[in-house]
């Protein structure tokens, strides 16, 4: 019975790494497909448009005051 | 009798740099610190359990005790900032962006359920804005009822400089810059370029400046940033690749500057000191424009000052020396770690409605405390009995540890010195100190290289009686017990502890905030007429600051520091010869990254 045991957790750990090594080309894949495809199409809208945000000038931004209150601070937002 | 429910709330910061728990009993900060001083890893990003047990162990709470659980920021804004850029540099940063990725998706969209998890927690759990951490932690620390409030930093969610002012328990930031427009960032991309460690080493970076020729550069740094009238400053992102790269600098900066970035460790030239001190000046112009806006804007005689970029102390001194304030409270963690602080008192005061008093952080003792029976115990049973080291050590009663301390210290000894409650921040303030005297030179480079093995450019800071600080230092009458202000040295008898350009970054002492190091220095007065002695924090470099009296040994014994003062117990290395077949010196400082 042990000697199954050993066996299935020595196969039970090569399989973990095979995983691994799979959900590592899946993630470069799919995110990579992301990346050109979805991030891509909002940056090539953009620049048609020419849609920059004008926040990001480095002149001062007037802060939009938010009333301290703790359903606003519920929020990760 | 029914009692009043106390209100507790746990600050955390994490996952950045420098994760930290505090926690605010009823309006006071009652224990805070940094989870790399459990781990022994510096800079430690991880979810600051340790420090968070630390906090409410100490006090005597479970985690259902606590009120609320307040995170320093708030993750889905940051998440937003990062998508955008990534949005406006495309089709650039793809390495960059698999990497954000795997980050957040693994860790940082998940906050509240870690949050959860790990404390197992199941109250209320609160994000607040980054800048306004920052804030908070130093306008509610500071014992002022209205000031402006200036935060600077690397980046939070957009902010990276704002501007604010606060009355009462009411704080409001109604200005602010937003990434990439940084100059936390812009310091840590020169950092990076002169081949320290970002995130880390910026400190180092201001202590070479004095060594440089600050015009030398000044041109090519007015390429790199646009500070206009009005405090507003833009950066020249041509120069930078932090947006789309995993580098902070890219070619066209290294062409700027002469050359590619410094190989860490490798020599320091004249170049590399010219670069840093004209950094040092372009950011103490920012700053000063800044402040200066702010002032305009909210004319209070009070400045309060945080972010990562207000542990600039020669910007800060540069502050002092315009006399726009009457007052001016820097917190003392600036950086991250201060956010934990930070959240917990906007939500306290702010949120909650909490009146502000006095003496919400009356200093930065917060951390924890070993006394004189648990050092015993450690140094029999794990030195002794454990090592098999035969350690002879002394107990001094209080009447006499201070006179004894202070004959070693002008007997020309280098001592450690281990006292009460671990600081909060980055500075050790006498409690978790390696002291020595500042009328001899040669220790500046003694303690630089036998016993912090780091570089020999680095100076040191003098920690001074509060009533003897406008002598020595050219303060205007203004205190600096965080030592978060450079001033220029008056008298010549301390040279250890002068910069080469005749400052120093100073710590005033009275015997309210530290009553075991002021009784020190005032013995060491007595005795030698100098109310001045080095102090440096109690660690090697690349390690966190000392906590524990294991942490204070170990560094002891792989250093040549001469005596360790835990308490009331001392121990001399002299009387101990036979710690020498403990020591290895190298194993020791191979357990720490350098930075």
């Amino acid at each position: 019975m042990n000697e199954f045991k050993k066996i299935f957790k020595i196969a039970y750990q090569y399989w973990m790494k095979f995983a691994y090594f799979i959900g590592e080309i899946n993630f470069k894949i799919i995110f990579s497909a992301l990346f050109f495809v979805l991030i891509g199409i909002y940056a090539i809208i953009k620049k048609i448009f020419n849609l920059t945000v004008e926040e990001q000038s480095g002149r001062w931004v007037k802060k939009k005051y938010t009333e301290p209150e703790i359903e606003t601070l519920r929020r990760q937002f | 009798m029914e009692t009043k429910k106390r209100t507790i709330v746990l600050g955390i910061s994490c996952f950045y740099h420098d994760s930290a728990a505090a926690l605010l009993v009823d309006g006071r900060i009652v224990a805070a610190a940094q989870e790399e001083r459990f781990t022994r890893i510096k800079h430690d990003d991880n979810f600051p359990e340790r420090a968070v047990d630390f906090c409410l162990q100490s006090q005597g709470f479970a985690i259902d005790d606590v009120s609320y659980v307040v995170f320093y920021d708030k993750p889905i804004l940051k998440f937003e900032r990062i998508i955008q850029t990534y949005i406006k540099v495309w089709p650039r940063g793809l390495r960059s962006f698999l990497l954000a990725m795997r980050i957040w998706l693994k860790e940082k969209l998940w906050i509240e359920q870690t949050i959860s998890r790990k404390l197992k927690y199941e109250g209320e759990i609160l994000f607040t804005e980054h800048h306004y951490s920052h804030a908070a932690s130093a306008y509610y620390a500071s014992d002022v009822n209205d000031a402006v409030v200036v935060t600077i930093d690397g980046v939070g969610e957009w902010d990276t400089t704002t501007i604010g002012f606060a009355e009462g328990n009411k704080l409001t930031l109604t200005h602010s810059i937003h990434f990439p427009h940084s100059l936390g960032l812009l310091y840590s991309a020169v950092t990076y370029y002169l081949g320290f460690k970002v995130n880390s080493a910026e400190y180092k970076v201001m202590g070479l400046a004095p060594y440089g020729d600050p015009k030398k550069y000044y041109s090519a740094f007015q390429k790199l940033i646009d500070i206009q009238e009005d405090g507003s400053y833009s950066l020249n992102m041509d120069y930078f690749a932090y947006e789309h790269e995993l580098s902070m600098t890219n070619k066209k900066f290294n062409e700027l500057f002469g050359g590619p970035a410094r190989e860490s460790e490798s020599e320091l030239t004249q170049r590399h000191k010219d670069i840093s001190a004209a950094l040092q000046k372009i950011i103490e112009e920012a700053v000063l424009q800044i402040v200066r806006q702010a002032k305009k804007l909210y004319p209070s005689k009070n400045l309060c000052l945080a972010g990562g970029v207000a542990l600039n102390c020669v910007a800060n001194g540069e502050i002092l020396r315009q006399n726009w304030f009457e007052n001016i409270y820097v917190q003392p963690a600036s950086g991250d770690a201060g956010g934990a602080i930070g959240a917990a008192c906007y939500v306290y005061f702010d949120v909650l409605k909490n009146h502000k008093e006095d003496g919400v952080m009356p200093n930065a003792f917060l951390g924890p405390d070993y006394g004189n029976g648990e050092i015993k115990n450690f140094l029999e049973e794990e030195i002794i009995k454990n090592m098999k080291l035969p350690l002879r050590y002394e107990f001094v009663g209080d009447d006499k540890i201070f006179s004894y301390v202070a004959r070693l210290l002008a007997n020309d000894n280098v001592v450690g010195y281990f006292q009460g409650r671990m600081e909060f921040g980055p500075r050790a303030l006498g409690a978790r100190s390696i002291i020595a005297d500042a009328r001899k030179k040669e220790n500046w480079q003694r303690v630089n290289l036998k016993i912090k093995f780091r570089e020999s450019f680095r100076p040191f800071a003098p920690t001074v009686l509060e009533e003897y600080a406008d002598e020595y230092f050219d303060l205007r009458g203004k205190i600096s017990p965080y030592m978060l202000l450079v001033a220029r040295v008056k008298k010549n008898d301390i040279p250890a502890v002068r910069h080469v350009d005749g400052s120093a970054r100073i710590q005033t002492v009275n015997r309210s905030q530290n009553q075991r190091y002021y009784d020190l220095v005032h013995e060491f007065y007595t005795l030698t007429k100098c109310p001045v002695v080095i102090n440096t924090s109690f660690n090697v470099r690349g390690e966190p600051i000392v906590c524990t009296p294991r942490d204070a040994f170990n560094s002891f014994l792989n250093t040549d520091m001469d005596y360790l003062v835990m308490q009331n117990y001392v121990i001399s290395k002299k009387a101990n010869p036979d710690m020498d077949k403990f020591k290895n010196t190298d194993r020791y400082l191979k357990e720490f990254k350098n930075d």
